[in-house]
């Protein structure tokens, strides 16, 4: 009896570490920066981005995703607190530094900005819809029509 | 110079320097121009790959897909001048390659190599670059100027044969003609009139010589009615004589003059109201020895 007490203590604590992990990267997927996180359409066959790209990408920088559909960056209105949160710790500007941009692209290579959206539910919905579309959301708001990239 | 003594191998010599330089020159353009042409297909033919190239590896690039972009380059490799193709990144750093065996490279003398930026939305992400062989390229333009060669040595003799029975019938045969018929009055005989049915120089030649065959026979004929009437100076009277004259005379020259010496372009000599007046110089002749006869 005691012996099988302990064995079975010892798978425990075997398999605690692994859960404790996987715990810890969904969580770090799902909370994202500061509680936001990127998501994309499930038919989008990338798992993670590093922050470098999601910037290319928030920035225009790059049109197609490496399997050949249009990249459809999203963007949350200037009152939405999570815009705040993604312009700073993911982009590494502010939302005036953001207009200035928009119009000098705009100006010199006539690209416009990113879509932008009324609230997160439609930037989920838009997401869901379109396979090149990718967003950001609270953390909170994720349900089981996108799927959530992980940020390296 | 002997062989030129004749107009056919004056002509003859002529053409064939004139078919032979044209037909050299000719074949030249026509390498050159099909060398030309065959170039820029082959540089349209990279440009549009190299583009195609750098269009697919921006993404690539973008999102560090290294396989990816391997296997993009290795998809050129179909094209039968395939030589080799890289992508480098911004700094010029090589981030794929792809090549054909060395073996086919050192025999790759000649290589068209395109370049084209790898862009998206007005960043430069990388350049793509791809070296297509000439070789293939070489080896069909010597081809097909070997058969152009040929097709114009088999050409130029076709053409030279042609000139040469196209001088025969236009210029030598009717000069033959004319020199043969001379030849005869050149014996003091009458010959037949040369028949040639044109209305070049060559004909007006003819007609020419003709109608002076005819004021030769005239002539003579006019010489011995004067020779018969001074024989026989008890013909009739004066004027009796001078119609006979005309009467033997006028409807045998005006029928002669009708046939071969009508006016194109004829010396003004010949024109009719010449021949009336020397008609009618020869009927005042006539018209003298009648009276001094009677």
């Amino acid at each position: 009896m005691m012996s099988k007490m302990i064995s079975r203590l010892f798978i425990l604590l075997m398999i605690l570490p692994l859960i404790a992990s996987t715990t810890t990267r969904q969580e770090r997927a799902s909370q994202g920066y500061g509680g936001i996180v990127l998501i994309v359409n499930k038919a989008n066959p990338i798992d993670k981005l590093s922050s470098s790209k999601i910037k290319v990408i928030f920035m225009r920088n790059i049109s197609r995703w490496p399997w050949g559909a249009e990249i459809a960056p999203v963007d949350l209105p200037d009152s939405n607190p999570a815009r705040r949160t993604f312009l700073r710790s993911l982009i590494g500007s502010t939302r005036e530094q953001m207009e200035v941009y928009w119009i000098d692209q705009k100006v010199s290579r006539s690209i416009d900005r990113p879509l932008r959206v009324a609230s997160p539910k439609e930037a989920k919905m838009l997401v869901a819809s379109r396979p090149g579309a990718i967003a950001y959301i609270p953390a909170e708001e994720v349900d089981g029509t996108v799927r959530v990239l992980e940020v390296k | 110079m002997l062989l030129l003594s004749s107009l056919r191998a004056k002509v003859l010599a002529g053409c064939s320097i004139a078919i032979i330089g044209s037909a050299i020159g000719a074949w030249f353009a026509f390498s050159r121009v099909a060398e030309k042409y065959a170039l820029s297909a082959i540089q349209g033919r990279a440009d549009a790959l190299v583009k195609n190239t750098a269009f697919v590896a921006a993404p690539l690039i973008a999102f560090d897909s290294s396989a990816e972009l391997k296997k993009s380059l290795d998809l050129l490799r179909a094209d039968p001048d395939f030589v080799s193709a890289r992508v480098l990144d911004a700094d010029r750093h090589v981030l794929a390659s792809s090549a054909t065996s060395s073996a086919v490279l050192t025999q790759a003398a000649k290589v068209y190599a395109a370049k084209a930026a790898v862009m998206d939305n007005g960043k430069i992400w990388g350049y793509a670059e791809l070296d297509l062989s000439l070789d293939r390229m070489q080896s069909s333009l010597e081809s097909t100027r070997h058969a152009s060669l040929l097709f114009v040595l088999l050409l130029a003799p076709t053409a030279l044969g042609l000139v040469y029975w196209l001088v025969h019938v236009i210029v030598v045969a009717p000069v033959a003609k004319l020199r043969n018929a001379t030849v005869v009055l050149g014996r003091g005989e009458f010959p037949d009139p040369v028949e040639l049915r044109r209305s070049d120089e060559i004909g007006a030649l003819s007609k020419q010589f003709n109608c002076m065959v005819e004021e030769l026979k005239n002539a003579a004929l006019v010489k011995n009615l004067i020779a018969s009437l001074e024989e026989d100076p008890s013909g009739g009277s004066g004027l009796a004589r001078q119609e006979r004259i005309s009467r033997q005379y006028e409807p045998r020259n005006s029928h002669a003059y009708e046939r071969h010496c009508r006016d194109d372009g004829a010396d003004s000599r010949y024109r009719p109201q010449h021949r009336a007046a020397r008609i009618c110089r020869v009927g005042e002749v006539f018209r003298r020895a009648a009276v001094d006869g009677h």
